[in-house]
């Protein structure tokens, strides 16, 4: 149960974090162009 | 728990917090740095800075609010931590980085640029008024915290932890609250994982299995052990959670201020990769000890409040939760000396200096924040004796902010316009008002009348931001004029 926890908060944390810098690549290319 | 480990625990962050912050004080007093005190000469680095981060909106309701939501809610009561990783996203990416690039000192000083001396020196009262909401709330969690794991009264427990809190920040600014946030992060976290792995040693099998089976027995306790809970509880909590967390603290100066003491943008941006996974996985621990807490019996039927708790006292030996209380008291510390600072800068800059003093040197405004610092402690000493409730309190404080995030967002990239900024502001706080002290709310009923005070202001918010910019004449963003000027 815990180890379950633990991984899913990561992952749910790292794809959170993820799409943020993602979605603040695309807006730096963006603004460049 | 022994009187002698009490006092080992304290003794322990008495240490940490005169040894830093004399040491700082000595050394800072060599250089009269430009916003030295509030500001750590803007030199927060890639370790202090993240940490700090984390850890300023880390406190009371990441230990008990949580503990009292999983009893009831189950895993769900996680995306209170999650909401925080959201915060963090939105700060380190955006807000964050673009208060440090207008090299501002505090939040009320961007908006007077945006929309004037009136509708800024509002928002700061506001602001710090809200801050020190919270302020009052840490005070309440430590009192509890510690009065639950050793027998202490909690107004005793609540004095002692104000002057430690106050003292984890008077003495040398910001620059004592990163390096004390650093050292304490050790134990923190080494407490957290300690006792959450003899808990599990001591059930049944050494491991978690038994809580697991406990759910599972009964069909309608399955949502307990799922991170999405159910519809309606992922609408109301995890949703809810995440706007008001989001739209409050990332506008709020209790993390812009952190932002805005950093060495340079690129520390925040990279920084988000340590500061979110250091708040975030701190609910795995409060979840999984608050749903193993609600699984036993004799510790189930002391209810919500006091069922993880009780159990931890109970079932840890009493050097691991002398451990286990330094973490909880380190957690509760550090948001209580950025609540402390926050306030005391805003009165400072904004209404010390920005109305009275305008030359006032650095030394006096470190002077004024440090008094501020003491009248606002005392007063949340006082008022933490009256034990509001914690999770409700948070959530009526949050929604305060939530109009002010988009003045600044829209007024950055959009439009500013000073009447419908009033407008917006003063209609959202009196429903914001109207919904946790009417019964308007009830009368409704329904879904929309069960919402959180969250939703309702930042629907308030959005519709009379967005129809009031389009119907009326403004001037541009105010990048955007930056933009033009370059």
């Amino acid at each position: 149960m815990f180890i379950r926890l633990f991984i899913e908060t990561f992952m749910i944390i790292i794809v959170m974090v993820g799409i943020g810098q993602l979605i603040d690549g695309v807006a730096q290319r963006f603004r460049h162009h | 728990m022994k009187t002698g480990i009490l006092i080992a625990v304290f003794l322990y962050q008495f240490i940490i917090i005169f040894g830093v912050g004399f040491y700082l004080s000595k050394k800072e007093k060599l250089k009269e740095e430009q916003g030295g005190f509030a500001l750590a000469g803007r030199g927060m680095g890639a370790v202090a800075l993240p940490i700090t981060m984390a850890f300023s909106v880390l406190g009371t309701a990441h230990i008990l609010g949580v503990f009292e939501m999983t009893f009831s809610m189950g895993t769900i009561a996680i995306w209170f931590s999650l909401a925080h990783t959201v915060l963090l996203v939105v700060a380190c990416l955006t807000t964050g980085r673009w208060v440090r690039r207008m090299g501002i000192t505090t939040v009320p000083e961007a908006l007077k640029g945006m929309y004037g001396p009136g509708i800024s020196l509002v928002i700061a009262c506001v602001m710090a008024g809200e801050i020190w909401g919270i302020l009052t709330l840490e005070t309440q969690g430590i009192g509890i915290i510690v009065a639950t794991m050793t027998g202490w009264s909690i107004s005793h427990a609540a004095i002692l932890g104000g002057f430690l809190g106050l003292f984890y920040v008077i003495l040398a600014g910001m620059k004592e609250v990163g390096i004390i946030n650093v050292i304490n992060a050790v134990i923190k976290y080494g407490g957290l994982i300690l006792a959450t792995v003899f808990i599990a040693l001591v059930l049944p099998g050494g491991n978690f299995n038994t809580v697991k089976d406990y759910y599972m027995a009964d069909p309608s306790q399955h949502f307990m052990l799922n991170v999405f809970g159910t519809p309606e509880l992922f609408l109301a909590i995890a949703v809810g959670n995440i706007i008001a967390v989001t739209f409050c603290q990332g506008i709020s100066q209790q993390l812009m201020q952190v932002c805005m003491a950093a060495k340079n943008e690129k520390i925040i941006k990279y920084g988000l990769w340590i500061a979110a996974p250091v708040n975030g996985m701190f609910g795995v621990f409060a979840v999984v000890l608050g749903l193993t807490a609600k699984s036993l019996p004799e510790y189930a039927s002391a209810g919500a409040k006091m069922a993880a708790t009780n159990m931890l006292v109970e079932m840890l030996p009493l050097w691991l939760s002398a451990l286990l209380l330094a973490a909880f008291v380190a957690s509760i510390l550090s948001t209580f000396a950025m609540t402390l600072l926050t306030p005391a800068t805003i009165f400072a800059m904004d209404i010390y200096k920005g109305l009275f003093k305008q030359d006032a040197s650095e030394k006096q405004v470190s002077t004024v924040i440090r008094i501020v610092m003491v009248v606002l402690v005392a007063f949340a000493m006082m008022i933490a004796a009256y034990l509001p409730p914690i999770i409700g309190a948070i959530n009526w404080l949050f929604s305060w902010l939530i109009p002010v995030f988009w003045l600044f967002v829209m007024g950055l990239f959009w439009k500013r316009n000073r009447t419908v900024a009033a407008v917006t502001l003063a209609v959202s706080w009196i429903l914001n008002l109207l919904w946790s002290f009417s019964s308007i709310p009830g009368s409704i009923g329904g879904v929309i009348g069960g919402l959180p005070n969250a939703y309702v202001t930042l629907f308030a918010t959005l519709v009379i931001l967005v129809i009031g910019n389009l119907l009326c004449k403004g001037e541009p963003g105010y990048f955007q004029l930056k933009n033009k000027a370059a």
